[in-house]
């Protein structure tokens, strides 16, 4: 207990064994070797290749072709700018509903271990079933518009999703369903280990409550904030599965961001070159705005 | 959202305050009540329009479970094969909560208590994990899988679950030991302890709480995984639930009320499990145990 | 804390020692598959449709082909139908494919083009299918790969009719459908947006292709998707106003969901009663019936063009085997059993399919069978052609699928004219045809 502070992140110790901390991640490197390096290495090779299961005859070595199809592909840049505003969009509506439910529910009251097991339950539900239900809320006839409908509130046979904003919003709504519960239970976390005596000590300083969440809960979660803002962000950006059953990129390929335009290449066209060219293009694009985020950040550096 | 009732005095750790208790109470509706009723009916909906369908008999569409029926419930279980699925399911979590946890655990003490050569760049690699679409490995996946005999067996589930799994847990984790004070550590090291003595005297007991929040990160990653089920299993009798799920949707006919009681089955298990979970939350990492 | 650690230490060791006894006795069996000489032979079943009742009507079939055959085993496994071609496909490239798989003729280019399935043509000569089964199932299975030959056994069909609900156009003064004219004057006059009826679902979403092309070719009277100069039907003019008649049914007499609609969406509306007329093939009989009741539900076939002609769409659904089955000829066996009467008889029926069999067709719950026995009706008229489409084009999937969907959703929006939808189908197929012509030719 000499000499460390009670809440900053702790002093390193330098170089004791320094071999503990690579046997440390060694497993971790192993899988992620032999179950990544591979497959990642596989579609880079097929990046380069004419690959269609469909018409096998034309299969080969194309060089840069497919690269050069992606730049003249007015699908590619649509989908693209759509990617930007969906994750845009949705990551900024998680953090701030998010934050804003786990300092509800960090507070006590009665009934709050309920409250909490119920608001954070749709983070465990399976994407597929996320999706089936959420079709089945939209859907004109089993869905909510009916009973609006039947109570004259709007007009019979509508769906969010038979229009381009409509569908927007409504995958935006789903999604946010799975995803705030998941921000909040990593920002509840942080708030928990935030000492009680910070608090106590503002209180009788006569910081006000805003005063209190800017000057000692924000700090104190804001690494918390970092590292779930770039998980969620990198997640909505992959995410496939829920764009694919809930809109299927429509309507019209109003709501078809890159992945799921590769995801449609590569499995549905069976143009599985082409659609590794695009997951490569999709991984470099990723992988810059990650470096980017975390240099901004500082994200990963031992900062006191 | 605070800031609307600056200038209540009551922060969340604080005894209760001396204020009248009416007034008291009118703010604690303003300010907790009334946004998580809101939210919560957002939450619950969803879950209510599964139930309703689940009970409901076919062709009614009244808004509540009448006429009322437990017989797509029966049928799903029985007939649909959602009782093996099951076991198959569980069996796939556990496992993957098994060995995710431990390696979580490992990787987060080494990110959070040393630092080495290529430890950004190992972070980066892991984040990197998460860049490329699932679908788009499966065939090399299914290759190494099958290479190693791992085809067809609920291995291959955990391990590539594990793998998609693991940047997160690993930071998770990271972010658990450390908020844990490292002087508790040194207080054992100079007690006579090994360093691993020390972690297992001393951050063990603390970890505890992280390592369930991990763990049920796992387990329901694992619990709902559903493209690795249908590709690297082909046998029937070891199919997971989202697999059996995805059964009830066909173009030749959809039946709500079967998909919906699967629904349930698919839920139900993760739902009581993160009920219980959330208290190790609520305890968690709180002001009780950084005060050593 | 020390007690607590010991506790929680305890039991998390416990759960991890079940979890490894649990899960080895679990992958244990995978290893079954070993012993194939001496015992009887596993045969390994991918169906592409794993709806519960069909896994039933399934399993009890291998059931009774496993009496007959006690030296083999069916090990039936079921695949999602949004992802079954994944899954196979995933298993060629790996070399793991099963011995028997259940496709749709419309499944088969990706399946011919890599070589995966055994061709049938030979063994159905020998063994005398060739005049026991239907003959144009069979020629409409050939004339689904891109060579010609059989793959798939033309165990059953589905073709596609107008489901409509006879209470309502009743009520509403009208008889069953004969022409066009009936069918349109029909979905207009079932149409009380106010009550939120509509009179006719147009599938705008996912799948919209076999709706679209079942409604408008035969409403042209065209059988095929080119003419005989190789052009695409797509270019003429009565193709394109038909297609622009059948577009117009869109917010007009349809609800304005349907944009985005696809088969559960409009199986949905059809039960709930919120439509009045629905197409799709014979195959959801079921799920109307159940959701309706017998007499609130007929079928109709497309109606005779103004040609005269009477275009039926149809799809052949069969059993097939792979090329690299370690049995081709337990493998044949089944294929055979579900051709011949006794299997083909129990699976048609219990399916609500049109028997591939001719002895079987004749069978008395056929004709009592409303939308088969007016499937068959058509079909036996002199002036009914079947609707030819090329699934046999690598391409077919990607233009009727994720390339036009876009553009028809578009086109039902009024942002793409018709004519400019039809004309860029009609580019599309066209390129397509030309690639493949230059392939066969050289």
């Amino acid at each position: 207990m000499s000499h460390s502070t009670v809440t900053g992140p702790p002093p390193v110790r330098p170089t004791r064994t320094p071999r503990t901390p690579y046997l440390l991640v060694g497993p971790a490197l192993v899988l992620v070797a032999v179950f990544l390096v591979y497959p990642v290495g596989n579609v880079i090779y097929s990046a380069f290749q004419q690959q269609n299961v469909l018409t096998p005859w034309d299969d080969g070595f194309v060089g840069l072709a497919n690269f050069r199809q992606i730049l003249d592909d007015p699908v590619f840049w649509k989908s693209l700018a759509f990617t930007g505003k969906w994750v845009v969009t949705e990551v900024s509506l998680q953090l701030v509903f998010g934050v804003a439910l786990a300092l509800i529910v960090n507070e006590q009251f009665r009934g709050r271990g309920l409250a909490r097991a119920m608001v954070f339950a749709p983070w465990a539900v399976a994407g597929i079933l996320t999706t089936t239900i959420w079709m089945l809320i939209f859907n004109p006839t089993t869905g909510i518009t009916r009973y609006l409908a039947d109570m004259g509130v709007v007009d019979y046979g509508t769906s969010l999703l038979s229009s381009s904003t409509g569908a927007f919003w409504a995958a935006v709504i789903a999604e946010m369903w799975k995803g705030i519960p998941f921000f909040a239970i990593m920002i509840l976390a942080d708030l928990q280990s935030v000492p009680g005596e910070l608090y106590e000590a503002a209180h009788v300083d006569g910081a006000g409550r805003a005063r209190r969440f800017w000057s000692i809960t924000l700090p104190h979660i804001k690494n918390g904030l970092v590292v779930a803002t770039l998980l969620r962000a990198i997640w909505e950006f992959n995410n496939v599965d829920l764009l694919l059953t809930l809109t299927g990129g429509g309507p019209a390929g109003s709501t078809t961001t890159l992945p799921l335009y590769v995801a449609q290449t590569a499995l549905k066209t069976k143009e599985f070159g082409y659609g590794s060219a695009l997951t490569v293009v999709a991984f470099a694009i990723l992988t810059v705005a990650c470096v980017v985020y975390m240099k901004l950040t500082k994200m990963g550096e031992d900062q006191s | 959202m605070s800031a609307i009732t600056a200038p209540a005095p009551a922060p969340a750790v604080a005894p209760a305050d001396p204020q009248r208790p009416r007034a008291r109470r009118r703010r604690v509706v303003w300010r907790i009540h009334g946004p998580l009723s809101l939210y919560m009916l957002f939450t619950l909906l969803p879950f209510y329009w599964m139930v309703m369908f689940a009970f409901r008999e076919r062709g009614s569409s009244s808004l509540l479970p009448k006429p009322f029926t437990t017989e797509n419930l029966k049928y799903v279980w029985v007939n649909g094969n959602f009782s093996q699925f099951f076991l198959n399911s569980m069996i796939v979590a556990v496992l993957a909560v098994v060995v995710s946890t431990i390696i979580a655990v490992m990787c987060g003490y080494a990110l959070s208590r040393y630092s080495f050569r290529g430890k950004n760049a190992f972070q980066l690699l892991m984040l990197s994990t998460q860049f490329i679409p699932g679908a788009m490995m499966l065939i090399p996946l299914f290759k190494i899988f099958q290479g190693m005999g791992l085809m067809n067996s609920l291995w291959a589930l955990v391990i590539a679950d594990t793998v998609f799994h693991l940047p997160l847990s690993m930071l998770l984790m990271a972010g658990f030991i450390k908020n844990i004070p490292i002087s508790l550590e040194e207080a054992a090291w100079v007690d006579g302890c090994s360093r691993f003595a020390g972690f297992r005297r001393v951050i063990f007991p603390l970890l505890v709480p992280g390592m369930v929040a991990v763990g049920a990160y796992a387990f329901i990653g694992a619990w709902n995984n559903f493209l690795f089920a249908v590709m690297f299993i082909n046998e029937q009798s070891k199919f997971t639930v989202p697999v059996g799920l995805s059964y009830m949707l066909g173009e030749f006919g959809v039946d709500y009320g079967s998909l919906a009681a699967g629904g349930l089955i698919a839920v139900l298990p993760v739902i009581l499990l993160f009920a219980y979970v959330q208290k190790y939350l609520v305890t968690g990492l709180s002001a009780g145990a950084v005060k050593g | 804390m020390q007690f607590v650690s010991q506790k929680r230490r305890r039991s998390i060791a416990v759960g991890a020692a079940l979890a490894l006894t649990l899960g080895l006795g679990a992958c244990a069996s995978a290893d079954e598959e070993a012993g194939a000489d001496g015992g009887p032979v596993t045969l390994t079943l991918w169906d592409t449709d794993a709806r519960t009742a069909r896994t039933e009507r399934l399993n009890k079939l291998i059931e009774m082909f496993e009496a007959e055959h006690p030296d083999i085993r069916i090990e039936y496994v079921g695949l999602p139908t949004d992802s079954y071609m994944e899954k196979i496909e995933t298993a060629i490239a790996t070399g793991t494919t099963p011995d028997l798989l259940t496709p749709k003729a419309s499944d088969l280019s990706a399946l011919v083009a890599q070589k995966a399935l055994a061709p049938l043509d030979d063994r159905m000569a020998a063994d005398g299918f060739d005049e026991s089964m239907s003959a144009s199932m069979i020629q409409s299975a050939k004339s689904a790969a891109a060579d010609g030959v059989l793959y798939l056994t033309p165990s059953s069909a589905l073709t596609d009719v107008i489901w409509y609900r006879p209470d309502l156009a009743d009520a509403a003064g009208l008889g069953a459908p004969k022409t066009w004219d009936d069918f349109y004057e029909a979905a207009e006059k079932l149409t009380q947006k106010d009550t939120g009826q509509f009179g006719y679902t147009i599938r705008g979403g996912t799948g919209y292709w076999s709706q679209f092309a079942g409604m408008v070719l035969p409403q042209a009277g065209v059988g095929a998707y080119f003419n005989e100069d190789g052009t695409s039907v797509f270019r003429n003019p009565e193709v394109v106003a038909a297609a622009k008649d059948y577009a117009g049914l869109y917010k007009t007499t349809t609800a304005q969901s349907d944009l985005t609609a696809d088969f559960k969406v409009m199986v949905a509306q059809f039960a709930a009663g919120s439509t009045a007329m629905l197409s799709h093939s014979i195959g959801s009989y079921p799920d109307h019936v159940a959701a309706l009741g017998e007499d609130k539900v007929a079928s109709v076939v497309a109606f005779p063009a103004d040609n005269g002609v009477r275009v039926q769409s149809s799809l052949v659904l069969g059993f097939a085997m792979f090329e690299k089955s370690q049995h081709p000829e337990e493998s044949w066996e089944f294929l055979k059993f579900m051709m011949e009467e006794e299997g083909n008889s129990y699976w048609a029926r219990e399916s609500g399919y049109i028997p591939g069999n001719n002895a079987v067709a004749t069978e008395a719950w056929v004709a009592d069978s409303q939308p088969i026995a007016v499937s068959q009706q058509a079909m036996a008229e002199s002036a009914t052609v079947p609707l030819e489409h090329p699934y046999y084009l690598p391409e077919f999937t990607a233009i009727t699928t994720t390339d036009s969907l876009p553009k028809w959703q578009m086109a039902l929006q009024g942002d793409l004219s018709v004519e400019e939808f039809c004309a860029e189908l009609a580019e599309a197929f066209e390129a397509s045809r030309e690639a493949f012509e230059a392939r066969t030719t050289n």
